[in-house]
Formats: structure tokens, C-alpha cells, sequence
């Protein structure tokens, strides 16, 4: 026990208990300083850990995000090459200035640019232009596709390389939209735009391009305020 | 003087203590949660990364501030601190108690290092009158002991007979199914059999079940043995192809098996079925035949040997579950939809057989539990197809189940799914790869148009291998045992879809145009057909009856039912000329047509049947053999309007007469399975369209409408003019492609417009003259 004089001078004793705390408070303060290294430790080694870790994602096409635009119809494609994007903004001039036929040559214009472009696509799973297709058949034609003109896609990535796959040049309307009178889908009816496109691909280092369609009839439908492609026609087949 | 008592400070100790005590656990819990989910990386590296930095900020702050909570003296703060720490350990203990249960489950699912497995076997004996060889295990000394070669119930039997001083003698067989024949057949006095051989074994060949109740077992032996996990192949599956053999087992049987393949550019699936009866080259078997499901009996290995050789492609991966797992699973997510296009009360996952406890409904898109739905991934009986449109539900359960997966986001569904699948399946993919593969196909939907169906990103093209009912006879037992032999060109053609899949090198063969119309339904293409031109092995016959006498009148009975044949059944009853007490209830004591005599000479068989019962039944009338049913009553073939000894060949398929025969259609050439679609009615738009012709101008065309050229019409008769305009003057009809104007009655057309027609004047008339003019006389009569 220490001694010590107090202010009346007399001697007093300094408690047992204080130098008990606060050799529990250092063991407290030690033991949290301790955890406090390991924790360091330990963090950062899992950090070290995950950040070494192989990645395996594939090869997936990353969303171009700055080119994503939409109108009040339609939304552009994932990945739009320069061209959809003017042909985009053509459609959202047409439909500020409510031109139906110009719509559906635009909607054309925009469906080929997009659908019979493979540069831009991740995968088969990836069938462009469905948003312009008539509404209650687009699923059944993205199936179609993907056991058809689409089919093969994963072997012409494998084989060729993205960038050396279809791109559309340009697409010109050849016989401009005009009246086709009412089109009947089982027992729905709507009104309708009867047009002809044709329309050229890049060249290709790999691929024989000349081999592809070029060409088509179309009927756009309008459903509900909506123009949508209804019928494609290969006027080869 | 009087001294002040000095202030009694507060004592912080405890507080200290109890806080820094708090501190050090929500340091260990987060630390712990942080290692513990770090396997899940592949979900998100970058994430997780800052994940564990936000962490160890978060733990140095909180054990800076405990630290200086010694030196504060606020009351108030240290509470507070106390408090705070004390709920934080309360949240990340249970944080870290829902990821051991999550790892838990992934370990037991993915855990590619040994496994623990409890194998059962027993030793069975059969004797029709029940007097068995042995009743006990002591009894087999000396004896003749059957058992599979490669099973692990032989291992285990055999030690533990060894280690009671018993030394049998041991007849190794190629498959469970020789040796139980033999065990019927009194070759071998005893079998080492799995502990649960009632409901896997006797329910492998369903002509065993009528041995099952002479049958005793007198041993069993319980082990745990380590069993080597099969190894994946380590791809990886965000970039090569790979395939997956998904197997539903039930008693230690497969029941259910489909073969996979999973490209991931495409991300296309294809899912062939397999029948479980399928007699094919067992690989453990030394490649003789036997039913499929059988291998699974061995081992998993030997399965998936079994199914490389038949269909020629190496299988990366398996994923396997029983039905516990399909009810827990489906439970879990709150239910899956499928269609079913009958009402019926079926098994429950107890497999019970014969009490059918579970009732399924009908319907469209019908939400079905787990006990539902494993009914209806099992049902076969109710459909005329039966194990093949099970086959067809089984894959319809299962892609309801992915579906329903990719569209939980609810984290205690996804914990409760995880729970379930831990407890019931077993998969030989790292979890590594399962979640890179998950994180890519994430990547992948969001460039996918159709959000809100993301499961469709998956182009499934489900078929089956397809083949055709046959028999093995046994000429011993007079067994008739059921097989599904397949057809070579159903192999090769799953074979060919599959290495498409998989072969990123194979030529391109895809359309490059499209010809689409919306009133056009699409039908993927199928795999493989529903039959083939190929020669069919006919189901084994015995050739000549054996000697029933001393036997079950059941026997008899069922190789009759085999072959059509009719029996004639006269019981003896006591009293009865002939009547034993001491021979078997149900035992053949006599018949009439001796033993060795060839089927084809047989039309009836009488036999004379023990009964302790009471009055003997009334004896079975003889049929007419001029009538179809009394044809078939005998055991003979109607055709042709009478009534053969043969049965009539199988139909060719490739033929008309053949194909009809088969009950399907003969169009295009070829035999179908759907009747011809009717022929549309042409003159109406819809018929036009649906005949795939072109409807303008109010007619059926057989060509697109032609555009023509800007300015110009197209005419009723297909050509593109000019229109010329209608003229002001013109009052009536106008054709602006011929340029006439059909002018109103009385008028006519004339200088481009209608005008009234002019009447022309009237003829003249001749009159006499009257002062003048000469005027032509009139002739005088001469005479």
C-alpha cells in the first residue's frame, strides 16, 4: 500500500483496487489492439486472396450504355452500330411528326440495321430488331431465329471473330410505303403499309456477304398506335 | 475539524469489460463471415473486394472508438457504446450462422473430395413352399452364395460373413437380375442383395414381384463406406461447352435419367431422356446387356460409363437427386407451374406402393407443391405412352424449376432452396464453377430483351431416345422380362445433336434469309423420331411348355399370360379325386399338355389346381376359336378376319400399308404422327393465308402482291399502271386504267365528256307528186 499526506496532514492509503483496474483496463486495451493486428492481417489477406482469384466470365459483350436511347415507341438495340442510331433518330422524327408511312419505312429501316447486323450481338440469344416485330409474335419469332438465320451464330463467333461478321452498310427503301388495306392476323384485323427494301453489308475479310439476303417485302402493321412488322417476304424464296 | 468525505467514483470496469468483450466477437463474427463468403467471389470480384476493405474500415473504427471509450467518463457515451455493441453482435452472429448453413449446404452438394456412403445389404433366400435352406446366416456354411460382381453389398457382406467363421461358396453373376433367376430356379441357395431389394430390385424385372413373398431375408449389414466422388472434367463453363447427366434416383435405383449438353454462346440446352428400361451394354457388367437403371445399382460410375458408351459423348458433370429433394426443393420455392392435361391420384415420396395419397390436378399452368409435382414428374400408368410422357413431365418439372430459380429474388427462398438441395443432391461441379457460370448468364440477361422472362435467355430442346417394348424370355422360370430396346438411329441422331452443341468447329448450315409470316405458328425441329426404319428384334417366346406339375398354378399363369394363351384352371378341393392336405395352396398337380410340346402346337392348357378352400371354383369355360374374343380367350392372333396361330408381323413404317397399321398417317411421302392438317379454304383471306399464298386484290394469290413503282397502281389482274385522271366532263363510271368513262344511261362519251346522244333524223317516206317534180311512174300493166 503506498502512502500519501493529505491536505490536513494526515497519512492515507492508496486503494489496492486502482492498480486491479488498471491492469484489467491494459489487458482490455491489449486485447483490442491485438484483434485490432489480426483483423489487418487477416482482411487484407482475403483481400489478396479474392483479388488474385482467376476470373472466368466468358467473352460477353459489355452494354453500351451512352448509345442506349429510346423514344416514346421504341428503344434502340443493345449496342447500336452508327447507323441504327441514325436510322433511330429518323423513326423518333417520324413519330414527332406523326407520318405513318414514314414510320413504317423507318421501322424497316431500323429492323434490318439491327437484326441482319452480327457484329454487335453477344450471342444467339441475342436476336436484334424484336421490338419492331408485331407485338404478340415477337417471342415465337425470336424462337424461329434461334433455330434459323440465327442458328449458326455461335459458330461464325468461334470461327470468324466478331468484327468480321455481318454489319449493315446501308438500307434503302425501293418501293416506298403505300396503303395495303386491312391485315388479318387469325381474327385480328389491322391497317397496313406494304414496302420493299434492299440493303448492303460491309465487306467482310471472312465472310462471303453476297451469300446473305439483301432484300425483302414487308408488311407493317399498325397496332394500336404501334407500327410493327407483321410479314417479311424473300421475294427469292 | 471535520474531514469531506471523498466522492465515490463510478466503476467503468464492467462497462469496459462487457464492450470490449463485444468488440472482439463482431471482430471475429465479420471476420469469419468475410473468409466464409470469399468462396462466392466469383459473383462479383470487384464487389466483394470492396465488400472486405468497407469491413476492415468498419472494425478499426469500432475498436478506435472502444478504445477510447476507456479514457471517457461520460456515462452516457459508454452506455450508448455498450448498447450499440452488443446488438452488432447479436446481427453479425447471426450473419455468420446463416452463412455456415449456406456453406453447409453447398459443401454437401459440391464436395468433390470422398464422400461418406451408407450402403445396406442383406442376404436373401427363396423357397416357393417357404422350407429355406437357412434361416440364419450360421446355415450358409458350405452353401452356394450368389452375388454382383462390382457392388459394394458384396464387399461388405462378404467381410462380415468371413468375420462369423462362415465360408460359403461364392458365385459371382454379370447383374442382380441372372442371379435372382437363378435364386428362383434353385441354382444358388442364397443372394447378397441392397437391404432395400423389395422396392428396387423386384420392382427392376415387375415379373419378380410374385417371388417376393417367398422370400426371407436372413441377414443384414449395415456400413459406411468412403466413396470416391466422380471427378468433373474442369472446364470452363462460362467459355467450352460441357455436359451434365441429371439422374433421379429412388432406392438406390435410376429412375429418371437425361442426358445434357450446355452451350454457353449460344446458350442453347439440349435434354435427351433416357428410358430406365433400356437394354443396353452395361460397362460394369463387362458390356453385357441389361436395364439401364440397374447400373446405378452398382455405382454412379458405372452409370455414367454405362450412358458414354451408348451415345458416344463424354460426360463432364452429373447432378443427382432423389425424390426428397424434388418435393423439398419445389416446396421451397412456394410451388411450380407446369401443364397437365389430366386429373389423377398418384405416389407420394414415400413410395408406398399402392397407396396413392397424393392427387394432382388438371390444367393449364397449374401450380403444383413438391408431393404434386414429384407425382407428376412419376406418373406413367394414366397415359398411353407411359414412361415416355413421363419422360416429357420429368423435363417439364425441371424447367419449371430453373425457371422459377432465376426469377427468386427473395433470400430466404434461396436459402431454403439451398437447404433442401444440400440435404438431397450430390453434383461433382466446384462451386467456383457453378457460380462463374451464374454470374455469366446474369451478364448475359441483361442484354436480354425479355426481362421479364429471363429463364427463356435458354433455348431447351428436350427429346428422348426413342425404341420400342420387348420381352426376354427365361426359359427356366418361365419368366417373360420386360426391355425397351432403342433404336440405332435415335442414338445417333441425340449423339449428332449433342456434338453440335458441343463442337464450335462444325460447318454452318443455318438459313441466310428470312420468310416469316405472324399468322405462322413455329415448331422447333425434333431430335429424334418416334420410330425408324430399322429391324425390330421381336420379343423372345419360349418354345415349348415346361413341366408345371409341383408348381404355382401363378407360374403357369403368367407365362400363359405371356404368350395369349388360355388356361383352364379345375380345382381340387377336399374330397375331390385327387386332393392332397399336404400339398401347397395353389399348386399344379396335374396338366394336360406334356412338358416339351412347342408353343405353336398350344391353344389351351388344363390343369388340375390343389384349394384347401372350401368348394372348388367353377372351372373356366372352352372358347370359340371362330370368334374374335374366343380367338383371343385361346391365346391366338385375329386378323384378317380370323383367327391365326402366328402373330401378325410388325408393320413396316415405311410403307403406307404400315404405317396406317401403326395407327399413324401416311402424307408427303412419309409416315407422320399427326394427322394431316386440313386443306384451307382459299377463297377466304384466312384459308389463303394459312395455305401460305398471298390475299390482295379479294383474292387468293400465289405470288406477293408486286410493289409497283412510285405513282402507280397495281390492277386486278396483277399489273402496275398508271392512273389517268378522271376527266370533269365525265358524269358516270370512270377506269382510270383504261381511260373510259361509262356514262349515264342516254349518254355517251364523246370529247372527254358525257353527252346526251344525238337522235338522228327520220328516215324519209314516199309520197305522190303534187305539182311538180317528176315523179317515177308506176309501172303500166301491158296487155
Amino acid at each position: 500500500m503506498s502512502e500519501k499526506i493529505n491536505s490536513s496532514g494526515m497519512i492515507s492509503h492508496k486503494p489496492k483496487k486502482k492498480s486491479k483496474y488498471a491492469r484489467i483496463n491494459a489487458i482490455l486495451i491489449a486485447a483490442l489492439i491485438l484483434t485490432m493486428v489480426v483483423v489487418i492481417v487477416v482482411m487484407t489477406f482475403n483481400i489478396f486472396r479474392i483479388g488474385l482469384k482467376k476470373d472466368s466470365l466468358g467473352n460477353t459483350v459489355e452494354v453500351d450504355k451512352k448509345n442506349s436511347v429510346k423514344n416514346e415507341l421504341y428503344t434502340i438495340g443493345n449496342n447500336p452500330t452508327e447507323l441504327q442510331q441514325t436510322y433511330f433518330k429518323e423513326l423518333t422524327k417520324s413519330i414527332e411528326e406523326k407520318d405513318e408511312k414514314a414510320i413504317s419505312e423507318n421501322v424497316v429501316k431500323c429492323f434490318v440495321s439491327d437484326y441482319f447486323t452480327w457484329t454487335n450481338k453477344d450471342g444467339n440469344y441475342e436476336v436484334g430488331g424484336i421490338q419492331y416485330i408485331y407485338g404478340s409474335k415477337y417471342a415465337s419469332f425470336e424462337q424461329e431465329s434461334r433455330w434459323k438465320f440465327y442458328k449458326d451464330l455461335d459458330l461464325y463467333l468461334s470461327q470468324y471473330g466478331r468484327e468480321n461478321l455481318l454489319e449493315v452498310k446501308d438500307v434503302e427503301i425501293v418501293s416506298p410505303a403505300v396503303e395495303n388495306g386491312e391485315y388479318m392476323i387469325f381474327e385480328h384485323q389491322f391497317d397496313s403499309y406494304y414496302l420493299e427494301a434492299r440493303w448492303t453489308y460491309k465487306d467482310s475479310s471472312k465472310m462471303d456477304t453476297s451469300d446473305f439476303q439483301n432484300e425483302a417485302y414487308f408488311y407493317v402493321i399498325n397496332n394500336n398506335g404501334r407500327m410493327e412488322i407483321a410479314e417479311i417476304v424473300n421475294p427469292k424464296s | 475539524m471535520e474531514q469531506n468525505k471523498p466522492k465515490k467514483k463510478p466503476n467503468y470496469l464492467p462497462i469496459n469489460i462487457l464492450t470490449t468483450v463485444f468488440a472482439v466477437l463482431i471482430n471475429i463474427f465479420l471476420v469469419l463471415i468475410a473468409f466464409g463468403i470469399a468462396r462466392y467471389s466469383g459473383l462479383g470480384k470487384m464487389q466483394f473486394l470492396i465488400a472486405n476493405a468497407i469491413v476492415l474500415v468498419i472494425l478499426l473504427v469500432l475498436d478506435i472508438v472502444v478504445l477510447i471509450s476507456f479514457r471517457s467518463k461520460k456515462i452516457n457515451f459508454k452506455a450508448t457504446l455498450l448498447a450499440v455493441t452488443f446488438l452488432l453482435t447479436l446481427v453479425f452472429g447471426y450473419g455468420f450462422y446463416a452463412i455456415t448453413r449456406v456453406n453447409s449446404s453447398i459443401s454437401k452438394i459440391t464436395n468433390a473430395s470422398a464422400q461418406t456412403e451408407s450402403v445396406e445389404a442383406s442376404v436373401i433366400v427363396y423357397d416357393q413352399n417357404q422350407n429355406f435352406v437357412a434361416t440364419a446366416i450360421n446355415g450358409l456354411d458350405k452353401k452356394k452364395v450368389g452375388y454382383a460382381n462390382g457392388t459394394k453389398q458384396y464387399d461388405i457382406a462378404q467381410n462380415e460373413i468371413k468375420a462369423e467363421n462362415i465360408t460359403p461358396e461364392y458365385q459371382g453373376y454379370e447383374n442382380y437380375t441372372a442371379m435372382l433367376l437363378d435364386l428362383f430356379s434353385k441354382k444358388i441357395d442364397a443372394a447378397i442383395v441392397p437391404s432395400n431389394y423389395a422396392t428396387s430390385l423386384f420392382n427392376v424385372e415387375e415379373s419378380f414381384k410374385e417371388y417376393l413373398e417367398d422370400t426371407k431375408e436372413i441377414a443384414r449389414y449395415d456400413k459406411k463406406i468412403s466413396v470416391e466422388a466422380t471427378a468433373s472434367s474442369g472446364k470452363d463453363l462460362t467459355k467450352e461447352p460441357f455436359t451434365v447427366l441429371l439422374i433421379g434416383t429412388a432406392d438406390g435405383l435410376s429412375d429418371s435419367m437425361m442426358l445434357c449438353s450446355v452451350n454457353p454462346i449460344s446458350l442453347k440446352v439440349t435434354m435427351s431422356s433416357i428410358a430406365r428400361d433400356s437394354y443396353v451394354p452395361i460397362s460394369c457388367y463387362n458390356n453385357s446387356s441389361s436395364k439401364l437403371n440397374s447400373a446405378r445399382a452398382v455405382s454412379r460410375e458405372c452409370l455414367i460409363n454405362t450412358i458414354e458408351n451408348l451415345v458416344g459423348v463424354d460426360i463432364d458433370y452429373y447432378v443427382e437427386t432423389n425424390f426428397q429433394g424434388v418435393v423439398q426443393m419445389v416446396d421451397a420455392l412456394d410451388g411450380i407451374v407446369v401443364n397437365n392435361p389430366y386429373e389423377f391420384v398418384g405416389q407420394n415420396s414415400s413410395s408406398q406402393r399402392g397407396k396413392f395419397t397424393v392427387w394432382v390436378p388438371a390444367g393449364e399452368n397449374v401450380v403444383l407443391n413438391g408431393e404434386q409435382a414429384l407425382a407428376f414428374a412419376r406418373e406413367r400408368h394414366l397415359y398411353a405412352t407411359g414412361d415416355f410422357q413421363r419422360q416429357a413431365n420429368q423435363q417439364q418439372v425441371i424447367q419449371s424449376i430453373i425457371r422459377k430459380i432465376m426469377r427468386t429474388r427473395d433470400l430466404n427462398v434461396a436459402l431454403d432452396v439451398l437447404s433442401a438441395a444440400g440435404d438431397n443432391v450430390q453434383t461433382n461441379f466446384t462451386l467456383d464453377q457453378l457460380t462463374g457460370f451464374f454470374n455469366y448468364v446474369m451478364k448475359k440477361a441483361s442484354r436480354y430483351y425479355n426481362s421479364e422472362h429471363v429463364e427463356s435467355i435458354f433455348e431447351i430442346a428436350g427429346s428422348r431416345i426413342t425404341g420400342y417394348s420387348s420381352g426376354l424370355w427365361d426359359e427356366g422360370l418361365g419368366l417373360s422380362l420386360y426391355i425397351y430396346r432403342l433404336y440405332q438411329g435415335s442414338i445417333a441422331d441425340t449423339k449428332a445433336a449433342i456434338l453440335r452443341n458441343l463442337n464450335q468447329t462444325t460447318d454452318v448450315t443455318a438459313e441466310k434469309f428470312v420468310h416469316w409470316k405472324s399468322a405462322s405458328e413455329f415448331y422447333p425441329p425434333t431430335i429424334s423420331h418416334e420410330a425408324y426404319a430399322e429391324k425390330i428384334i421381336a420379343p423372345e417366346v419360349p418354345t415349348a411348355i415346361a413341366n408345371y406339375v409341383g408348381n404355382s398354378i401363378g407360374k403357369l399363369t403368367s407365362w400363359a399370360k405371356a404368350l395369349n394363351l388360355q388356361v383352364n384352371i379345375e380345382y381340387v378341393a377336399p374330397g375331390g379325386n385327387g386332393y392332397d392336405a399336404n400339398v401347397a395352396e395353389g399348386t399344379v398337380i396335374a396338366q394336360d399338355i406334356a412338358p416339351g410340346t412347342p408353343v405353336a402346337n398350344i391353344g389351351v392348357v388344363n390343369v388340375r389346381v390343389i384349394t384347401h378352400v372350401g368348394q372348388a371354383p367353377t372351372p373356366t369355360p372352352t372358347a370359340d376359336i371362330n370368334t374374335e374374343e374366343g380367338c383371343k380367350v385361346l391365346g391366338k392372333y385375329w386378323y384378317n378376319n380370323k383367327c391365326n396361330d402366328q402373330p401378325q408381323a410388325t408393320p413396316d413404317v415405311t410403307t403406307q400399308q404400315g404405317c396406317q397399321a401403326l395407327g399413324k398417317y401416311w402424307y408427303n411421302n412419309q409416315c407422320n404422327d399427326q394427322q394431316q392438317p386440313a386443306t384451307p379454304n382459299t377463297a377466304t383471306q384466312q384459308g389463303c393465308e394459312a395455305s401460305g399464298k398471298y390475299w390482295y386484290n379479294n383474292v387468293c394469290n400465289d405470288v406477293p402482291k408486286p410493289a409497283c413503282p412510285n405513282g402507280q397502281k397495281l390492277s386486278a389482274d396483277g399489273q402496275c399502271y398508271t392512273p389517268i385522271p378522271k376527266p370533269d366532263g365525265c358524269t358516270g363510271q370512270w377506269n382510270e386504267q383504261t381511260g373510259n368513262c361509262i356514262c349515264p344511261e342516254g349518254q355517251v362519251f364523246e370529247g372527254g365528256a358525257c353527252k346526251v346522244k344525238d337522235v338522228p333524223p327520220a328516215p324519209p317516206t314516199t309520197t305522190p307528186n303534187e305539182g311538180g317534180g317528176e315523179q317515177p311512174a308506176e309501172p303500166v300493166p301491158q296487155g
